[in-house]
């Protein structure tokens, strides 16, 4: 029996980058097959080296990277440290990138760009380059493949653009696809469509795809097996069942862990609370466009409530409008009895104490220039009286409330990492002592690991301090942990809403059950 | 487009009439009043009331503003107390050489700095983007009344190969005249088939242009050479590159063209700067353009010609930037309103 | 517990071992700054140093070429070169910082106002500096030393006015992508009023690219005013400066090269040191540039 050559064997894969304080050691001793045909997933969180591993195996390291180990390609055997292009693996290997809305020239057609990537790797005409363009954009499921060719990249969407990556990586008729997190920059839905895809052509021309990602949701759907990689290292490889039925190794136990799957079960409604906001036909409109349409809704105190959506859906144009950040065009929403919409600004001045916000992105939040310490203390100057040895009480109070420590007030934001700056955002927010918390997505730039570390953490805040929460999120899966009612958004308007149990197991509308059966799903159970 | 266009050129006029509104409080409020000029030392108070009330400087500030918009309007400058002449009829008289320095010039900058900038880009580091970069350091720093100078002491001085200044040689001028049909005369002495008329101007105007376009080039090189840089990190070019398309077209096709949007506006400050160059160059050379006659004028205080100058180059410039932005509608697609 | 080790703390160097690093990776900052440090050192102590009064006539002398006893050669006065482009030096920087500190005097309060308050108030700021703008450069501090009359301190008021839309607009684009971070939202969310936000966020964030800009500018300024002492309406005599002596030097320059030749090279040396550092400086703050000295 002959033997079948893998497609891709990357065999003891080092890499090392030269950089000012010496030789720094991204990825150490890899290995890792992928057969004809299989779908192998590549998991690892942020810094674990995945995306590296891909380039290496293509060739395409930065230049001061040093590479050791060898790669081969359907037998073809060439040193890592060699340096390539993806015209080198022409018929062997093509590359989908992250994010698709930049991978492209702005000031070209999709037509005249796909052209000038098909001549460039073959032989043939502008004319023919031209049809062989159409015939992959159809490949990719999108209509009107010949007037998709004469648009400019910034007329398609965020899955749009992704389908026209993975078309021109197909021109290169590759046996192997790689796909560096192809879906992280888009919708739940949208991802959905594009894995659809990717496992449709897969099937159709028994493609290998080597999937890069750190969710392990689609692994678990959409890959055979998978490489789990962390630091640079390898720390388990295996089918998905096996892998994931019974990891070998602490790490992958707990990330497989840390993520909050769908069907956890939710928290309980609690009936008996009476509403600390209550939001009644809120509108904004910018000129002609209306973000946020009619939304009412109420939540009760100590509980949390979750606002889903995917994006365009408003949500954070709630959170603003009630921040009053910006202004409403309609609508009331009563804070504890009173309309804040309808106050003067020096009326609500006070309320901003009662009311806290975190929002996404970490790295955005904190003001760079500020020390930690000034940071969190400024609500309390804002608002309080409170000076000198008290207000510095006050604020270690909050930082070792949100796990950090008293040593750290006088770093800046610069010194720390993207979970732990959240958690000093986390602690500004709380230092007025507020009784509702608006939470913006606040876990939706950070690792899985790190992720369910916020997690705990905000969810013993909310125990201890009782809070109210008013969760902004994509994430479903976080919703039924943390919440006990949901409010499902879509394109300015609400969908449904309810307790999170009801509504998760029997959604009314069909965009909640689309939004629902989007969520690539966690299986642990073994075969 | 044709909206937009509309609208640029409506906000175009209200700068414009904001920098009337300079040039008017410059000339008239401004401390140093054309009074005092005019009549020469230890004038009377009666004359110098008499010389008020003859310009109108006794009327109030908007009325005499309004004299002054509806003068310029309908193209009267005042009278340079200089020359004797009208103001208009002067810059008139001037404008071509101004534009054939400035056109040669930016021309000759753009042709050396673009290619050199993208070569510089091209291979960061290697020893002739340093080279470059150094000339190009170099040519920023040096002052150009300075190189003016210098290019004179040694070519004409030292080698005596180009004439020390002026536009053309008297005699040919006098014995082979020529139509000024556009005002260029290395346009118009080729057309007339004027071979030595056309060397002499060639040589006339050969150091007026290196010292004009040195430090244009530089800066039109290095301002490239960052653009450039700034493109070839971005992730289009890298997708190409990772595709395998050939170098010439990535930098040429590619990132040229992605480049080329931020640099037009840029082009447009360069050559806004050289605009203010021309000046000192006019001056060193004895150039008989507009800018050798601002200066002249503003030596002898000459207030309407100096304000009927900055007026002028002042449209020039703003009419080049307005081109830049109805440039840059036709050059990116992403702002064509659809 | 979770088995993951909690995120480890960044290890951070000391600022001073930052600076020192960056300093390293750029030689043109440290070249550019230690010979602007000689030239400032220099021109401040010049009558100190000077080996000669540069007002002193000596007609037996006039117009030597360099030699041992005057180093730059003499003027048509016989005065001694090196001592006059010693104590030139002096006017040249004073008015060159000068027009850029009134340059962000005006510019960096208009551009913050602007660019945090946007709207009508942004619209009108910007418009009226670019009316400022419309000038090409150096016509504007022509026609405003014109009016005011010669004088380095007209020369340096006018090279400031014409020359603060610049800061404004640096400062209003820097402001504008600050006033998109969410931490300027937070602190509007906290209630913390508009002047602390635009001094405590927003001006703080905004200050690199302004001194960036202010070095760059530095040596455009002083070339500005040496080109218009050059045409006669800067500094003037007695006024000892360079871009005046290179004025005086143009009716003999050509067979007399130094009296135009080391003035001019003083500028020159000045600016490229100046440039040289401005360089340096925004390639070690600008994080684009990192690594691409």
């Amino acid at each position: 029996m002959t033997e079948i050559l893998p497609v891709l064997e990357v065999s003891n894969l080092s890499v090392t980058f030269d950089t000012a304080e010496g030789a720094a050691t991204a990825i150490e001793d890899i290995s890792l097959t992928v057969a004809p045909g299989e779908v192998l997933g590549l998991v690892g969180e942020s810094g674990s080296g995945k995306s590296l591993t891909a380039a290496a195996c293509l060739g395409m390291l930065p230049g001061n990277a040093r590479a050791s180990g060898s790669v081969a390609m359907s037998g073809e055997e060439y040193m890592a440290s060699d340096k390539n292009s993806l015209s080198g693996f022409r018929g062997r290997a093509a590359m989908v990138f992250q994010n698709p809305m930049v991978a492209l020239h702005p000031l070209m057609t999709i037509g005249r760009q796909m052209a000038d990537i098909i001549q460039a790797n073959s032989d043939v005409n502008r004319k023919d380059a031209l049809t062989r363009a159409q015939t992959e954009i159809e490949n990719v499921r999108l209509p009107d493949a010949h007037e998709q060719l004469d648009k400019f990249p910034h007329q398609f969407s965020g899955g749009q653009l992704q389908r026209i990556m993975i078309a021109i990586a197909l021109t290169l008729d590759p046996d192997l696809l790689i796909a560096d997190e192809p879906t992280t920059a888009l919708d739940v839905t949208v991802q959905a469509d594009i894995l659809n895809l990717i496992r449709d052509l897969q099937q159709r021309k028994n493609l290998a795809v080597l999937f890069i990602t750190h969710d392990l949701g689609i692994v678990s759907e959409l890959c055979d097996r998978v490489v789990v990689v962390r630091y640079g290292q390898v720390v388990e490889t295996g089918t998905v069942r096996d892998v994931f039925a019974e990891p070998q190794s602490d790490y992958t136990h707990a990330l497989l862990d840390a993520v909050p799957a769908l069907g956890d079960g939710g928290v309980a409604a609690n009936d008996r609370e009476e509403p600390i906001l209550e939001v009644r036909g809120l509108t904004k409109r910018y000129g002609d466009f209306e973000a946020v349409r009619d939304i009412s809704f109420s939540a009760r105190r100590g509980t949390c409530v979750g606002l889903v959506g995917e994006s365009g859906s408003g949500k954070s144009t709630v959170a603003m409008s009630l921040l009053r950040l910006n202004d409403p065009v309609g609508g009331a929403a009563f804070f504890e009895g009173d309309d804040i919409l309808a106050m003067s600004e020096r009326a609500f001045h006070p309320l901003r104490n009662r009311i806290g916000v975190v929002f996404q992105n970490p790295y955005s939040s904190l003001n760079p220039r500020m020390r930690v310490r000034d940071i969190i203390s400024e609500p309390l100057e804002t608002h309080t009286d409170i000076r000198g040895a008290e207000l510095a009480a006050e604020v270690e109070k909050n930082i070792k409330r949100v796990g950090l420590d008293v040593e750290h007030l006088s770093r800046f934001p610069t010194d720390f990492s993207g979970g732990q700056r959240q958690r000093i955002a986390i602690a500004r927010a709380l230092a007025p002592a507020p009784d509702l918390l608006i939470l913006d997505e606040p876990t939706a730039a950070l690792d899985v690991s790190v992720q369910a570390q916020v997690l705990d953490l905000l969810e013993e805040l909310q125990r201890d301090l009782s809070l109210t929460y008013l969760f902004i999120t994509h994430d479903l899966a976080v919703v039924e942990r943390l919440a006990s009612d949901v409010i499902v958004m879509y394109r300015g308007g609400i969908m449904e809403q309810g307790p999170v149990a009801d509504v998760f197991a029997n959604p009314k509308t069909q965009y909640t059950r689309k939004l629902l059966a989007s969520v690539p799903k966690l299986i642990r159970q073994p075969a | 487009m044709l909206r937009y266009a509309l609208n640029r050129i409506l906000l175009l006029l209200l700068t414009l009439l904001g920098v009337l509104v300079i040039t008017f409080i410059i000339s008239r409020v401004l401390p140093g009043s054309p009074v005092e000029m005019m009549l020469g030392s230890r004038p009377t108070p009666e004359q110098i009331e008499a010389a008020r009330i003859a310009l109108g400087l006794d009327q109030p500030i908007w009325v005499q503003f309004f004299a002054y918009l509806r003068d310029v309007l309908s193209g009267d400058f005042g009278t340079s107390l200089r020359t004797g002449q009208s103001v208009i009829s002067d810059i008139g008289a001037r404008f071509a050489a101004t534009a054939e320095l400035v056109t040669v010039g930016f021309a000759l900058a753009l042709a050396i700095g673009i290619p050199l900038g993208i070569h510089s880009a091209v291979k960061p580091n290697a020893i002739s983007d340093h080279a470059a970069r150094s000339v190009s350091v170099i040519g920023l720093a040096l002052p150009v009344f300075f190189l003016g100078l210098l290019f004179q002491l040694v070519f004409h001085g030292q080698l005596g190969w180009l004439p020390l200044q002026g536009r053309i040689d008297g005699d040919v001028m006098l014995d082979t005249p020529f139509d000024p049909v556009t005002g260029f005369f290395l346009i118009d002495t080729l057309l007339a088939g004027n071979l030595t008329a056309f060397g002499s101007a060639l040589a006339h105007l050969a150091l007026p242009v290196l010292t004009l376009a040195a430090a244009t080039t530089a800066s039109v090189m290095r301002v490239t050479r960052n653009n450039m840089i700034e493109v070839m990190s971005q992730d289009h070019i890298k997708t190409v590159i990772a595709y395998g398309l050939p170098t010439e077209k990535v930098h040429y096709r590619y990132a040229l063209r992605a480049a080329l949007v931020p640099l037009l506006t840029v082009f447009g400050l360069i050559y806004g700067y050289m605009l203010g160059g021309s000046v000192i160059v006019e001056y060193v050379f004895d150039w008989p353009g507009i800018g050798g006659y601002a200066v002249n004028s503003v030596i002898t205080n000459d207030f309407p010609a100096v304000t009927g100058v900055t007026l002028v180059l002042a449209t020039a410039y703003l009419t080049v930037n307005l081109a830049v932005d109805l440039l840059y509608q036709v050059v990116d697609p992403r702002l064509r309103v659809s | 517990m979770s088995l993951l080790n909690p995120e480890q703390d960044v290890q951070r160097l000391s600022r001073g071992a930052r600076y020192r690093r960056m300093a390293a990776r750029n030689p043109l900052l440290i070249a550019g700054g230690v010979v602007l440090v000689l030239i400032v050192l220099l021109t401040t102590f010049a009558p100190w140093i000077s080996p000669a009064d540069p007002t002193a006539l000596d007609l037996t002398n006039r117009l030597q070429a360099p030699n041992a006893d005057n180093w730059f050669g003499t003027d048509v006065l016989g005065r001694d070169i090196f001592s006059q482009v010693l104590h030139g030096g002096r006017l040249s920087l004073i008015v060159g910082f000068m027009a850029v500190f009134i340059a962000m005097l005006i510019g960096i309060p208009i551009g913050l106002v602007a660019g945090y308050f946007g709207g009508r108030v942004d619209a009108i700021m910007m418009r009226v500096s670019d009316v400022f703008l419309a000038f090409p450069p150096l016509l504007l501090p022509i026609a405003i030393t014109a009016a005011l009359g010669a004088g380095l301190l007209n020369t340096m008021l006018a090279i400031g006015i014409s020359w603060f839309p610049w800061y404004a607009r640096i400062v209003r684009a820097s402001v504008i992508s600050v006033k998109s971070e969410l931490y300027v939202t937070a602190a509007r969310a906290m209630g913390v009023s508009h002047t602390k936000v635009m001094l405590r966020h927003a001006l703080p964030n905004a200050s690199t690219p302004v001194m960036v800009q202010g070095s760059m500018d530095f040596g455009y300024t002083i070339l500005a005013a040496a080109s218009l002492s050059f045409i006669g309406l800067g500094a003037r005599p007695p006024a000892i400066e360079w871009g005046l002596m290179v004025a005086s030097s143009r009716a003999l320059f050509l067979d007399y090269w130094w009296t135009a030749a080391f003035p001019g090279l003083a500028i020159f040396i000045t600016v490229l040191a100046v440039n040289l550092f401005g360089d340096g400086l925004r390639d070690a703050l600008d994080p684009k540039f990192r690594g691409r000295v």
